[in-house]
C-alpha cells in the first residue's frame, strides 16, 4: 500500500465514523440498518489499515482506534447503552483520524 | 480535565492529551476567553464552563490535534438550531475566528 493510499484509507475510516456518529446520534433506531453496513466497511478498511507500514505515533492510534471502535460495537448491541456516549466517541475518532492522515 | 485562564504550561498540555493520546477536546468560552479541555466528553467541559460563570450561547467545542497542531470546530454541543448554527460544526467564521484565537492564546 502506498502513502497516499494508506492516507485515502484512514480518511475513508474517519468520515465513516463521523456518518455513524450523526446517525446514531440522531436517530439510530431508523438507522440501524445503515450504521451495520458502515460499520461492517470500517472493519474491513481497519483490517486492511492493520497490514499497513506506519510511521510510530500513526502505529499507536491504530491500536487506540482499533480498541475504541470495538468498544463502540459491543456497546451498540446493548440496549442500555448511552448511545449518545457511543456516538460522541466515534465523533471523536473521526476528529482524530482526519487529523493523523496527514502523518501517513 | 482542566479549565485554563491563562498560557497552559507543558505540565497541563501533558495532562489534557492523556484521554486521547495526543488529542485534546476542548470547550471554549468564546467571551471570555478561556477554556476547559482533556475531558472525555465535552459535555462535561461544557458543564464546568457553565458552573463557573459561562453563558451556554458563548460555549463552542472543537479539538486540537497535538501531533500535527491542526484544529477542528466538531462537536456535539455545538448543535444549535435555535442560534443559528444547525450542524455540530461551528458554521459562522468569525465564531471560529474566535475559537481559533483562544485557543492559540491559551494552548498552542
Amino acid at each position: 500500500m502506498t502513502t497516499e493510499e494508506t492516507r485515502q484509507l484512514i480518511l475513508d475510516i474517519a468520515m465513516n465514523c463521523h456518518r455513524m456518529g450523526n446517525w446514531i446520534a440522531d436517530d439510530y433506531e431508523g438507522k440501524k440498518r445503515r450504521i451495520e453496513t458502515f460499520l461492517s466497511q470500517t472493519r474491513d478498511y481497519a483490517g486492511r489499515l492493520e497490514a499497513a507500514q506506519l510511521q510510530p505515533t500513526l502505529r499507536a492510534t491504530r491500536e487506540q482506534f482499533l480498541d475504541a471502535f470495538e468498544r463502540s460495537v459491543g456497546e451498540l448491541g446493548n440496549p442500555s447503552v448511552d448511545r449518545s456516549a457511543v456516538a460522541e466517541r466515534l465523533m471523536t475518532w473521526g476528529n482524530i483520524l482526519t487529523h493523523r492522515a496527514n502523518l501517513a | 480535565m482542566i479549565l485554563l485562564r491563562r498560557k497552559a504550561t507543558s505540565d497541563q498540555i501533558t495532562s489534557l492529551s492523556t484521554q486521547y493520546s495526543g488529542y485534546i477536546k476542548v470547550v471554549v468560552d468564546v467571551k471570555r476567553k478561556i477554556l476547559v479541555g482533556g475531558a472525555e466528553r465535552h459535555a462535561d467541559e461544557e458543564q464546568m464552563l457553565l458552573s463557573d460563570g459561562s453563558k451556554q450561547a458563548d460555549l463552542w467545542g472543537g479539538g486540537i490535534d497535538w501531533e500535527t497542531k491542526e484544529i477542528d470546530y466538531n462537536s456535539m454541543i455545538n448543535l444549535r438550531p435555535n442560534q443559528g448554527n444547525p450542524s455540530r460544526d461551528i458554521m459562522d467564521v468569525s465564531v471560529r475566528n474566535k475559537f481559533d484565537a483562544v485557543l492559540r492564546e491559551l494552548l498552542l
